[in-house]
């Protein structure tokens, strides 16, 4: 089995001149809670997901002691959410440090790196490392599920 | 030949910690290592110079403190401090202020700051003010209150440990002065800030709501913490009577806590800043390198020749430069190297302990100056940008500096006074 097999070529990225506010709305408007981050070659650099927006909006203070959090007024929320807005991507984003696979790459080296790391996609790029599509969790969950002939009716 | 390749790897390491440019424990690694490399010392010498009794007593507290601050307990007693503020900023500036010198004299200046910050911020949103004037004064408290007890930062530890000075003469001999600076810094802080604090009832009212027995997080574990604290510290209030060095009395406290709580050692003992006890160990053979070539004694005598060998003059030039340097370089470093001199210093005739009281008080205060002068001063700097407000070097040192200068003056007068 190979990661063509389960590419999707569908891909929704975000460039990495981009800021939190566009990360956010590209997640809202095309309903997904990662996205991969490209240059302008379309090459792979990050991966952003919206655990990451949560972890940039909460402030250290916050995380240092949670149960202070049920103390803080209303508007709180709004001015952190707000005052992270501006935040580049390029500081908020997982790097990906080379991670990606090539088409005919097994999808074993596909579920490997996604078990490796907490990538919510795996890039899938061409011999000139420009993106042409992405492994999700889900992709993964679907050939496990492939090689198993367990489908999606239910069990009657 | 080898005291230039001493003191050649002693000022290039010493020059790249002040400048930060690469991480300070890589350099007293990188440093230490090659004293032993380039034959300036041997292994064996190296390892002698490590103090073990400050690494024991840094790891057990750090073991303890880990351990306790999981049970809420100092966030529970500082939301108990606003609310017996009834709110009012300025009385909560004070009251967390004093809160923060007391935790500070019994836990390090960093983990102090950041178990204080937290809560301050949560109070500051609450009443709608700016949070930096509180923050202020904690920074300052925390140097303050480090300043009263042997185990309030590494500096009173380095010293206490070479000086065989015990937790009651620390008490005895700083606490005092620590508590009297004490009135004249809240003071200055409040002169600079008592327009900015200012809300409404209403908002005074939104902490009263507050309930702090939530931040307890485990009574059966907050119990079992009490205990180990109370015994650790009867156990540093009588160690000298006891014969036992600070550093078994804070390992008996954590190796008691871990077995009575059966925490799992590797849960906390992966928090232990092992980076700050490399640190440590390193700057330990770092010094003793420049120490086995003699380049201390020769900075001796010229403090003896400046300060002609008087004693007044010997202690007072001690502690003004102590805090001179300790506003700009971090103490630690600087109070290492300064205790072989103080030991060589004392040999020449002098009465040692007014210059250890000297370095110690110097170097804890003069920390306050600038944002810089001090580890937890960096760490409540970083979190604040992070909470989203700026406290700018300038902005701080005006403050800092002048309570640094006002405090040095009364500590100039208590060390004349006291001592000479």
């Amino acid at each position: 089995m190979l990661v063509k097999d389960h590419i999707r070529r569908n891909i929704i990225t975000l460039p990495d001149t981009a800021d939190f506010r566009q990360a956010l709305e590209t997640m809202v408007e095309h309903k997904t809670n990662g996205l991969i981050v490209v240059d302008s070659e379309m090459k792979p650099v990050g991966a952003i997901d919206s655990f990451l927006l949560i972890r940039t909006m909460v402030p250290d203070y916050l995380r240092l002691d949670p149960s202070l959090a049920q103390f803080e007024p209303e508007g709180v929320f709004y001015k952190l959410v707000s005052s992270a807005l501006n935040k580049p991507v390029k500081e908020i984003m997982q790097e990906l440090h080379g991670v990606r696979v090539k088409e005919n790459d097994p999808m074993i080296l596909a579920a490997t790196l996604a078990a490796k790391h907490s990538y919510r996609y795996i890039p899938v790029c061409d011999d000139d490392d420009k993106l042409v599509g992405l492994v999700s969790r889900t992709d993964i969950k679907r050939a496990m599920a492939e090689l198993l002939n367990i489908n999606d009716t239910p069990k009657t | 030949m080898q005291f230039a390749l001493a003191v050649f790897i002693f000022v290039i390491a010493y020059a790249v910690i002040v400048s930060e440019r690469i991480h300070q424990t890589t350099i007293a690694i990188a440093g230490g290592v090659l004293m032993v490399v380039l034959g300036v010392i041997n292994q064996e010498m190296a390892f002698a110079a490590i103090d073990w009794n400050t690494i024991g007593l840094l790891i057990g507290m750090m073991v303890i403190v880990l351990i306790t601050k999981k049970t809420g307990l100092f966030q529970y007693v500082a939301i108990r401090a606003a609310k017996v503020a009834k709110g009012d900023p300025i009385r909560i500036m004070i009251y967390l202020a004093l809160l923060t010198g007391f935790f500070s004299a019994l836990l390090d200046n960093v983990t102090t700051i950041l178990l204080i910050a937290p809560v301050t911020f949560v109070i500051a949103d609450n009443l709608k003010i700016n949070p930096l004037p509180i923050i202020i004064a904690e920074i300052i408290f925390s140097n303050v209150g480090g300043t009263a007890t042997l185990i309030g930062g590494p500096p009173n530890i380095l010293i206490g440990s070479a000086a065989g000075l015990t937790f009651v003469d620390f008490l005895l001999n700083l606490a005092p002065i620590a508590l009297i600076i004490s009135l004249p810094s809240l003071l200055i802080i409040w002169l600079f800030f008592r327009n900015q604090l200012k809300t409404t009832e209403e908002l005074k009212n939104s902490i009263m709501r507050f309930d702090a027995s939530t931040s307890i997080t485990d009574v059966a574990l907050l119990r079992k913490s009490l205990f180990v604290l109370a015994v650790t510290m009867i156990g540093f209030l009588v160690h000298a009577s006891l014969g036992l060095e600070p550093a078994t009395v804070a390992l008996f406290g954590a190796g008691l806590l871990l077995v009575i709580t059966n925490t799992h050692p590797e849960e906390v003992l992966k928090e232990v800043e092992w980076t700050t006890i490399i640190f440590f160990s390193g700057l330990f053979i770092l010094v003793a390198g420049i120490e086995h070539v003699g380049l201390i004694d020769m900075m001796a005598e010229k403090v003896l020749h400046f300060t002609a060998g008087s004693m007044t003059a010997t202690t007072l030039t001690i502690l003004w430069a102590s805090a001179v340097f300790s506003a700009f370089i971090d103490n630690i470093p600087f109070v290492a190297t300064m205790i072989p001199l103080v030991q060589d210093l004392g040999r020449s005739g002098l009465d040692i302990n007014p210059l250890w009281w000297a370095l110690a008080l110097g170097g804890q205060i003069g920390g306050n100056a600038t944002l810089i002068g001090s580890a937890n001063n960096l760490v409540a700097a970083g979190l604040t940008e992070k909470a989203g407000y700026k406290l700018g070097f300038k902005e701080y040192m005006i403050v800092g500096s002048s309570v640094t200068f006002v405090c040095m003056l009364i500590s100039t007068v208590y060390v004349w006074l006291r001592y000479l």
